[in-house]
This record gives structure tokens, sequence and C-alpha cells, in this order.
């Protein structure tokens, strides 16, 4: 029993680094609607395309609340800067829709989708 | 993202992946690596704590380097065991700088190796007079055995053909207070024995004793928590 343990601690303590250190693309997925971020992108893209900006507002919010909801689950196994970049684009994408901005909201939206891709890869 | 808690949370993958290969890669001590190793050494250690503190890269790629250098280190040990050519291309060779009572300066000169060095590492190894040296090899390990001319040597019980007895290894019986009973059954005693030799000393619980130990000779040293000085010596300035 011994024997076994002292293989087993090391091996599991290792495995339990890896599955954390790689973890990003599993705790990504949406639990529930709230976490939905690529669900609230997709509809707030939507939205502009089809001139519906206080929908767009509103699913900006729920995108922020989601980007919150995911991010203490994929903080440890996500670089600091990309997630830095994603909360910049998503405040970027609040003025301009503050704004009225259709064209930059969507490029901003487009940049949000692309770090969102990227976040722990 | 809570920066505090991310960097606790890769600096406990650090240090748990470090345990254990530092385990894995052996037991030589600082004064044994080569230079080699030291540099090793610190290349894993630099990337142990870039996983811990560098936040804008992912912790994964920092432990993939690390395995690897770790890996490349454990290859390298297990290659060098089975060729002794390799071990000798990768460890370098001990250098002779003291032959038959002669400087080789030639040899010296080659490997960088200044007088200087060598008459520091001739005091270190506790040889003041080099007129008494007959070999002085310098190891891969940066270290210098000395072998002193025969009648500078120290004169043994052998030489005098003396007869001495066997002297072994310690057992340790009681650590801070606890019964090391493995040690015991080891030596073939019990607590029976153990419980008599520390009422001999005047031992009444095993919790007073910091520290039992058996010499090969079957004498008890005990060392307990009350050390009856009442003016300890002070050694600092």
């Amino acid at each position: 029993m011994k024997r076994i343990l002292h293989f087993l601690i090391p091996i599991l303590a290792l495995t339990i680094s890896v599955l954390i250190m790689n973890s990003s693309e599993f705790f990504r997925k949406p639990r529930s609607k709230i976490d939905d971020v690529s669900g609230y992108i997709e509809a707030a893209k939507a939205d502009i395309i089809h001139g519906r900006l206080d929908e767009a507002k509103l699913n900006a919010t729920n995108l922020e609340k989601a980007w919150e909801t995911v991010l203490p689950r994929i903080q440890f196994s996500s670089e600091r800067d990309k997630m830095g970049d994603f909360e910049k684009s998503l405040a970027r994408l609040k003025g301009s829709l503050a704004a009225g901005d259709k064209e930059n909201a969507l490029i901003e939206l487009s940049e949000i989708s692309y770090n969102w891709e990227n976040i722990g890869d | 993202m809570n920066e505090s808690l991310v960097v606790f949370v890769r600096g406990l993958i650090s240090f748990v992946t470090l345990l254990i290969f530092a385990r894995i890669l052996g037991k030589q001590q600082i004064s044994q690596l080569t230079f080699f190793d030291y540099v090793l050494g610190i290349t894993i250690g630099s990337t142990a704590s870039s996983l811990t503190t560098d936040l804008d890269s992912k912790a994964w790629p920092h432990w993939v380097g690390l395995i690897t250098w770790t890996g490349a280190v454990f290859l390298t040990q297990l290659v060098s065991l089975k060729w002794r050519s390799v071990h000798k291309y990768l460890n370098g060779e001990p250098t002779v700088v003291i032959m038959n009572g002669n400087i080789m300066e030639k040899t010296m000169k080659k490997i960088r190796y200044t007088t200087d060095d060598l008459l520091e590492q001739l005091r270190l190894a506790g040889e003041f007079d080099i007129g008494k040296v007959e070999f002085a090899v310098l190891e891969t390990n940066g270290q210098l055995s000395v072998l002193k001319k025969t009648q500078y040597q120290p004169v043994t019980p052998h030489d005098l053909k003396l007869s001495t007895n066997y002297q072994g290894i310690g057992a340790e019986l009681i650590y801070d207070g606890v019964i090391i009973d493995q040690n015991l059954q080891q030596v073939n005693l019990d607590r029976k024995w153990l419980y008599a030799e520390l009422k001999k000393h005047g031992i009444k619980r095993t919790s007073e004793v910091f520290l039992a130990l058996l010499d090969s000779s079957g004498s008890l040293y005990i060392d307990t928590y009350k050390d009856h000085i009442t003016m300890p010596s002070d050694i600092n300035d």
C-alpha cells in the first residue's frame, strides 16, 4: 500500500496539474444560459445587423455578465493579456453601442469573438 | 481576474512539479554538481518561476518546458550511466594538475586554471604546503582531490597493526518524543527495553526526549528537551 501511494501521489499531483493547466476549453463551454458567451456574441451581432440597437445593448450587458461568470473558471488556464484584450473590446463595444455606431460595434464584436476563441488556446 | 489566486494556484503547480522532478533527477548535492548541472538547475528553476508569475502566458507551455528540460537531464543521466564514453564527453574528465609533486602548467593553461586557484583549493583541502603534495586532481565538479606524499600521510591503526572495533551507523529510537518502532525492531529490541533504559537515565516519559540514538556498540545516546544549562555560551559578537 505504501509503495502504491509512493507512486500514486506524484502521478495524481501531476495529473491534476496538467488538467488545471488545460482546462480552459472545458470551462469555456456554457453551463447555463447565463454564461453563454458565444451565444450572446452571436445574438448581439444579429441585433446590430438588423438595427435593433436596444436589444444589442441588452445582449452586450448579458455578454459582460456571462464573461464575469466564466472568468473565475478559466483564469487558471488562460493568458492575462488575452483576457485583458477581451475586456477592452467589450468596453469599446459598449461605447460604440452607446454612441449608436453600428460599424464600430460590429468591428468590436468581431474582435471579441476572435479573442474569445483564442483565450486559453 | 484574481491575480493573487492565479499566482497561488500556479505556484502550487510549480512547487509540486519541481519537487517531483527533483526527486526523479536524484540526490546529487550542490558540491557534486558539474558546471552543466548547475546551469541546468538554474534553467529549470527559472522556468518554474516563469510558470508561477508570468501570467501573460499560459502555464502549460512553461510546464512543457520544465518537463522537456527534466526529461533531457534524465535521459543524459541514463545515457551516461550506460556508456562511459558519453559520460566523459558530457561531463568532462578529471584533470591532473600536480603530478609527482610537479605542477602541470601546460594542462592548467589548457583548462584556464590559475596557480592562485590551485593554491586556494589546496588550502581549502587543508594543505598549506604544496611541497607535501604528490598528486592533485581537479575533478569535473571543480573540487580538488589531493594525495599527500606518503611520508606526510597520517598514520592509521592499520599502519600500526592495531585492532579496531566495528563501527556501524546509529539507529534513531526516539525522535521528537516519538518512539520509532521500526528502528527498534531492526536492532532486535523492544519498547520494554527502551523504557528500562530511559528509567536508568531518570526519564519517566518518552515525550521528555528529543533524540535517542543507539550506536553499533550498544550504547544509548539520549538528549532531553531540558538541557539544564544555566549560561548558554554565545558565539555571536
